[in-house]
């Protein structure tokens, strides 16, 4: 009886606050979406496969959470809002004589009937979404035979539990406020003056301080290896002094601009000045999740954009030719001559003339990098690890032959290029054995960039071949005892022949032929002389393009999604802000005439004031991505991007398109703004 | 010398098809001079709140003039209107109408600075002495959640004398007062007379209206009555306006 009587209250109520209701459903409904197809793309199974994959996924992964801290935030401001606007409902059913407890009763069941369906929508939605545009987008890629995109299971608790704990502890919330308040507090809850919002010094000096560090993290990274944790550090602390800054540096500016008299007591100041304090105190939540969420669309936006843009460049990078052959092991010159051979007959029978080719042999390990100590010492991890480096060693004469330049190097000695990574010291060892700098190299001529998958640094260093067969031979025995790594990808340590030509431009078909008729030969070939069998690694160029285009347009795909779904939050919240604007700013309007300022007057007064309320955020937008700058272009180059100009034009177009979009979404809203404010305005002008 | 003279002032509403005609003043003629302390008396709907309204240049009359120091505020265009009221009008409202995001002496400043014609030294010369004679000066610094009604009405009158208006318009000053506000506020506004203020107020209490000078009946858009103080005391007029009420509300004319 009881029971039915809370859920028959609680739906009457959902029902009767539907105009203020739907837009917070709405915003749930949004925030589930977005948070699960993260959560559906940081664990989904099917980009395992894809080149960077993991790398895009333990970014993603971090990012959930980053996206779970929002929406807490994002959905406690909602919330609070629809609070405060149903106050006076509950102080009204409290005097007609509905207990507190039966208050907290009915509130709890409208929220879990709210939770409930949103969350379920939102999941809805997000599953069909997420599919839907992976499918058009495998689709405008052409790549229709791959696997649609795999849910998780552990997806749909995630999110579940993650929404259910948010809904609890914003129920828990608006009931702490009904039984703190009396009835009457309650039902005058919308006309009680607010107290005048005080300066924080210490709080907005904290604001600045975590903002210094976050910017500081970004300006300074110049170790690649560490950019992505850093990079959710500098995110983190940027946030947090995002949301303090808001909250009190903009109030404590505005005291200080009351302060100075001579500044503060002029006609165009006085009105902005006083209303912008109150103004920022209400609305800093608010303003600091647009300026979050437009930052975030901002860099995302910017940094795979330039990626796509850039993939050709990145191409040519990692295809000094358009075939690049390796075979392992390959240890005397007699089989690297017949094997040469073979690929050439391979490339003739497909009918193909292999143009400008070189060929070298190279040692491959994955080492773990001391920048205190300048040591390379082996490691049993496999190459998934981002404190590991890919370290490839080529013999100098081998060096010299392909590249044409003589290297008269002697034991001891080397040529160092760091692809990714640190610049290497005048003197390091590897494995014990000491090095000399005797050039750190720009640029690999015609040497391929490694081709092994990265995703810590990588380094190429070309020295004596004794000094080569020394390394194998301690990291031999050293990985020798011990057991053996069974989970992460281990390479052959052992010499391997890398063969490279043009062939001109192929179809991919004809490419996978040239693969085909070039591979099985020369594996026969190993077997026959070494029982270990052999390793080959193939790729042609009309290959790759596809997979990188494939690569980079996924993850522009998934910029593009999640940037649309924060716009959408985005232009949610502008709503919000200019609607709740215009209610409060009625009696002020209707104030300010009868005290002898002109309606054109008090319109110029209040546009200033909301335009700064709306700019200030795109301005600090703005700010954070020029110091996100230097950050992003370090993650970048790890995934080939190096065209910093590119990307800076890039995030520079980004950015006017944003504040284009931003001043339209305003605009739009700005007119309910006005309708609000006008409306009240007739009402309160007569006396 | 008449500061304020009304002319046969006619306001007639129409409900927005056109259908009813609302007449909420019929035919209005009075005039204030300089240094009167008028009280307009009438029940909710009597008219009175729509005449304050045009006298204060916020709503137009249908037909009739206003003259305020002989000159008729018809012919003051829209642009100046605003100017002309903050340098000519204060006013003081029955619910305040203290902007919360000042603090009071912001709040009294506010009709100086927007005339922007003076230094905030300059404004200050004025507000202090202001504030002394209103007994809130020792508040000046707090803002309107922080202080009593009494004390927020009392900023409002200085907010309103702070520019030196020809006339201070109240609507019900002491609506929202208890009665020991009400009557510390009716004193001020007593002193401020005695000083040379012309004061027009809008009331429907007898015993607020009997501290000004004259008092005026205004039933069904029209005025039918009016009492001079005289040398009256309060407590006489105050009697004599009961008798006045009455009669007007047993129907009966008053002599």
């Amino acid at each position: 009886m009881k029971r039915s009587f809370t859920l028959d209250m609680a739906l009457k109520n959902l029902r009767r606050n539907r105009r203020s209701l739907l837009p917070y459903a709405l915003s749930c409904i949004g925030t589930v979406m977005v948070f699960f197809i993260m959560v559906v793309l940081a664990n989904t199974t099917t980009l395992h496969g894809v080149y960077g994959g993991r790398t895009i996924q333990r970014t993603l992964q971090l990012g959930m959470w980053v996206m779970l801290l929002f929406a807490v935030i994002f959905l406690f401001y909602t919330h609070s809002f629809l609070i405060r606007q149903r106050k006076k409902e509950f102080g009204l059913f409290n005097i007609l004589g509905l207990e507190k407890s039966h208050i907290t009763r009915i509130l709890l069941t409208e929220s879990f009937l709210v939770g409930v369906l949103t969350t379920a929508i939102g999941m809805g939605l997000g599953a069909l979404l997420s599919r839907l545009l992976y499918l058009v987008q495998l689709n405008m890629l052409g790549a229709v035979d791959k696997p649609a995109l795999s849910i998780h299971p552990s997806t749909w608790p995630i999110v579940a539990i993650a929404f259910f704990c948010i809904h609890v502890l914003t129920a828990l919330n608006a009931i702490r406020q009904v039984y703190q308040a009396r009835p009457v507090q309650l039902l005058r809850a919308g006309k009680m003056g607010e107290r005048v919002p005080k300066a924080n010094w210490l709080i907005a000096a904290l604001g600045f301080a975590l903002m210094g560090w976050g910017y500081g993290i970004s300006f300074t990274a110049v170790d690649v290896m560490n950019s992505i944790p850093d990079f959710l550090k500098a995110v983190l602390l940027v946030i947090i002094a995002t949301y303090l800054l808001f909250t009190s540096g903009t109030v404590a500016a505005l005291s200080l601009m009351q302060k100075n008299k001579n500044f503060y007591y002029r006609p165009g100041r006085f009105t902005v000045v006083a209303g912008m304090r109150y103004r920022m105190k209400r609305h800093a939540v608010g303003l600091s999740s647009i300026c979050i969420l437009s930052t975030m669309v901002l860099v995302m936006m910017a940094a795979t954009v330039s990626l796509f843009i850039g993939r050709e460049n990145a191409l040519k990078e990692r295809f000094p030719r358009d075939a690049v052959f390796s075979f392992n092991p390959v240890n005397s010159v007699e089989e690297a001559n017949t094997i040469e051979s073979m690929v050439i007959n391979g490339a003739k029978q497909t009918g193909l003339d292999p143009a400008r080719l070189i060929r070298y042999r190279s040692v491959s390990y994955y080492l773990v990098y001391d920048q205190k100590a300048a040591t390379f010492a082996p490691t049993k991890d496999g190459g998934w690890s981002a404190d590991v480096s890919t370290v490839e060693m080529i013999p100098a004469e081998d060096y010299a032959l392909a590249t044409g330049q003589t290297a008269p190097l002697e034991p001891g000695q080397t040529y160092a290029f760091s692809i990714i990574g640190n610049t290497l010291p005048k003197q390091f060892s590897v494995a014990g054995v000491m090095l000399d700098t005797i050039n750190a190299l720009e640029e690999m001529g015609d040497l391929p960039a490694n081709l092994l998958p990265v995703l810590g640094s990588s380094y190429t260093l070309v020295m004596h071949e004794q000094d080569i067969q020394r390394i194998a031979a301690r990291i031999g025995a050293e990985l020798a005892d011990g057991e053996e790594d069974t989970v992460g990808y281990r390479i052959p340590d052992t010499p391997q022949l890398n063969i490279l030509f043009d062939t001109g431009r192929l179809a991919p078909e004809q490419a996978e032929a040239l693969i085909n008729a070039v591979n099985a030969p020369v594996i026969n070939y190993i077997i026959s002389y070494n029982q270990g069998g052999a390793t080959s690694s193939a790729r042609h160029i009309a290959i790759d393009q596809v997979e990188l285009r494939a690569v980079y347009g996924g993850l522009l795909f998934v910029a593009v999604f999640l940037g649309t779904v924060f716009l959408m939050a985005l232009v949610l919240i502008i709503y919000y802000k200019q609607v709740s604007e215009g209610y409060e700013d009625q009696a002020r309007y209707a104030i300010m005439q009868q005290v002898g300022m002109s309606a054109q007057e008090v319109r110029r007064s209040i546009r200033i004031q909301v335009l700064m309320v709306f700019f200030l955020p795109l301005a600090m937008a703005g700010l954070h991505l020029a110091a996100s700058f230097n950050i992003t272009s370090q993650i970048l180059r790890m995934l080939n991007l190096t065209n910093l100009s590119q990307f800076a034009l890039t995030a520079l177009i980004t950015y006017l398109v944003f504040a284009v979009f931003y001043m339209l979404v305003y605009w739009k809203t700005a007119g309910s703004y006005y309708r609000i404010v006008k409306a009240g305005g007739a009402r309160e002008r007569s006396f | 010398m008449a500061i304020l003279t009304v002319n046969n002032l006619k306001k007639v509403y129409t409900t927005r098809f056109g259908g009813n005609r609302v007449e909420a003043l019929q035919d209005i003629t009075f005039s204030v001079e300089q240094g009167e302390f008028v009280a307009i008396m009438g029940e909710s709907g009597s008219g009175k709140t729509t005449l304050l309204n045009i006298l204060a240049a916020l709503d137009a009359p249908t037909s009739g003039e206003v003259l305020l120091d002989k000159e008729p505020m018809g012919n003051i265009p829209e642009k100046q209107l605003a100017a002309f009221r903050r340098d000519n009008l204060g006013f003081v409202f029955q619910d305040f109408n203290l902007l919360d995001t000042f603090s009071i002496r912001d709040n009294i400043c506010l009709p100086l600075v927007l005339a922007g014609k003076m230094s905030h030294q300059e404004m200050a010369l004025r507000v202090e002495p202001l504030a002394q004679k209103l007994g809130i000066a020792a508040i000046l610094d707090k803002y309107p959640y922080e202080v009593s009604g009494g004390e927020k009405q009392r900023s409002a009158v200085a907010r309103a004398l702070v520019a030196g208006p020809k006339l201070l318009l109240a609507d019900e000053p002491t609506g929202a007062l208890d009665s020991k506000s009400t009557d510390s506020l009716l004193r001020v506004l007593e002193d401020v007379n005695r000083q040379g203020q012309t004061i027009l107020m809008v009331t429907h209490s007898i015993r607020v209206a009997s501290h000004a000078t004259r008092v005026l009946f205004i039933r069904d858009g029209r005025i039918f009555h009016q009492i001079y103080r005289g040398d009256k005391k309060d407590r006489d007029l105050y009697q004599t306006i009961m008798d006045a009420q009455g009669a007007v509300l047993n129907g009966g004319a008053v002599q």
